[in-house]
This record gives structure tokens, sequence and C-alpha cells, in this order.
């Protein structure tokens, strides 16, 4: 019976380690458990930059094939762009879009904004000219997050 | 060893914390979960690194564009104003645009071809033609070309270390 004790209470010994030891334990459990927090935070912080970059992408390729192919007036058309202000050679405009590309005024449903602003002097000749189809002008388009954190821009865009 | 024991003891006392089963099965998913949070962050940088070249790609393509536009631009202004009679003559009109555009020109026989490089492997390629009794300019194409072209005039391809005769 005290051999078997013995036995027991060595093999328990065994598992059994100082407090000085386990705090440093616990310290570094926790110091890893907040290294794999930080990696996963930034894992989602790079994903969440992708995907906003594809979206951007597809929503700057296609205002930006508008406005070449049928200038300005017909991007304004397509999404809902509503003058949002002066820019240096003519009316700035903006809008508002959901996750799909639509424009939206509700506020707690905009995902994207999208600016385009004339970037040619034609000023003298008012908004008519870039709103007209046979201006030759270039305008800049960017697009902005919920946050208006500029995601990609395209500095000028030809308007043949 | 009994000595330095026991001087522990004395320094931090007999107490003693149990190791248990489910701290080894913590570690085990502290390490586990520390491979699938690299991996996955590896993962997701290369996919923000190639959306950045996509979006890159893309601007690089609208410079470029913008560019050939003012090169139309330049060329629509030289036949209403110039009244030029021929390809060469509206090739030295336009050749200040041209050289600062960075486009090139080429006329191939009732055409003129311009060329821009868009980033290392592409160039926008424009052919177009002109009237001049109607002074008009019509664009017969407009793409994204790679910027080099394979030399098959020899009849030979070199593949890593072998030769395909293409004749």
């Amino acid at each position: 019976m005290d051999s078997d004790n013995k036995i027991r209470r060595a093999g328990f010994k065994a598992f059994r380690l100082p407090l000085l030891e386990m705090v440093l334990i616990i310290i570094i459990f926790i110091i890893v458990s907040a290294m794999i927090t930080r990696i996963f935070i930034s894992a989602s912080a790079y994903s969440k930059r992708a995907a906003d970059l594809r979206k951007a992408d597809i929503l700057l390729q296609n205002a930006a094939e508008i406005v070449r192919k049928d200038g300005l007036s017909e991007v304004i058309f397509t999404y809902g762009l509503l003058r949002s202000g002066q820019g240096e050679y003519g009316n700035a405009f903006e809008t508002g879009l959901d996750e799909d590309f639509n424009a939206t005024k509700e506020a707690e449903r905009v995902e994207y904004y999208l600016d385009v602003v004339p970037t040619e002097k034609h000023a003298e000749l008012g908004d008519d000219f870039y709103l007209s189809k046979n201006g030759k002008y270039g305008v800049m388009i960017d697009v902005y997050d919920k946050d208006r954190n500029l995601i990609s821009s395209v500095s000028e865009v030809y308007v043949k | 060893m009994k000595k330095l024991e026991s001087k522990k003891v004395k320094k931090y006392g007999n107490y003693k914390m149990n190791i248990s089963g489910a701290i080894i099965v913590l570690a085990l998913v502290a390490a586990i979960l520390s491979v699938f949070a690299v991996l996955s962050a590896k993962n997701a940088y290369r996919e923000m690194k190639l959306a950045e070249n996509a979006d890159q790609r893309i601007k690089d393509y609208y410079t470029a564009d913008t560019k050939m536009g003012f090169v139309f631009n330049a060329i629509d202004d030289a036949l209403a104003q110039n009244s030029p009679k021929s390809l060469n003559e509206i090739n030295t009109l336009i050749a200040e645009e041209l050289k600062n555009e960075g486009v090139e020109s080429f006329i191939k026989e009732e055409e003129m071809i311009f060329t821009i490089a868009i980033d290392e492997n592409r160039k926008l390629e424009a052919c177009v033609s002109l009237d001049f009794s109607n002074k008009e300019m019509r664009v017969l194409s407009y793409k994204a070309i790679p910027a080099s072209e394979g030399d098959y005039s020899s009849g030979m391809i070199d593949i890593w270390d072998g030769v395909i005769n293409i004749e």
C-alpha cells in the first residue's frame, strides 16, 4: 500500500509545476494568443482591402468606359450622380452607392462613394459644355468607401 | 540538488500548481491556431497584392487611353485647321503632340497606327484611317496588345532546352 502511494505521488509530482514556471507559461499563452489575434485582424484587413479594391475596380472601369464613350452626362444618368460642389474646372459630381452599385440616398446603405470631377479648363463654356456630347475633356474618377477613405482613383479619363 | 530545492522552497514557498491534460490541449490548440493565422494572413496578403496589381493595370490602361485621346484630338484639330492632304503631312503636324505623349506612329498603306506603352507587358494600339475630303477620322481598331511579339522569321523557336521547327 505504501509503495503504491509512493508511486502515485511520484507520478503526480511529474505533472506539477512550481508557481513561477506556471505564471511564465500563462504569460507566454497570453502573448501567443495576442499574436494570433493580431495576425487574424491583419488577415481580415488584407481581405477587406482586396475585396474593396476589386469592387472599386469594377466600378471605376464601368464609369470610365461610360465616360470615355458617352461623356459625363451619361455617367451622371447611369449612377445617379448629383452636384456635390465646385471642382477646379467645373462642377464636381458625387453619388452614394450600395453594395450592388445602385445609387442610394439612405446613409446606412451606402457602401461606396463615386466622385466624378472635370480635369480640363472649359469653365468659360459652363456646365453645358461638360454635359454635351460634343465636348472633349478629361474627368477624374474616384471611389471612396463609406468612411470616405479613397480606395482607388483614375486621374484622368478622356472623353473622346 | 536537495539543497537547491530547499533554497527554492524557502524563496517561493512550497506551492505548486497542477499541469493537466487541458493545458497540453490548450498548447496544441494555440499551435494549430498560429499555423492557421499565419496561413490565412499570407493568403489574404497575396490576394490584396493581386487586387492592387489589377488596380494598377486599370490605372495604367486609362493613363495610356487618355494620352491616345490627346493624339486623336490633335489629329482632329490638324484636319480641321490645316487641311492636310496626306498621312505624312498629318504625321508632321501632330509630331509635337506625339512626342509629348510618348506615342509612336507608323503609316501602313492607307492607315495610321499609333502605339503607346501601357506597362512593361502591354501597349495600346490604335489603327485609324483618315478621310481628307470630309476631314474625318475613323478608328478602325483600338486594343491593348502584348508589348513584344515573337520573332518567327528564322522558322525556329527555342523552348527550354529544345528547338521547335515551325516551318
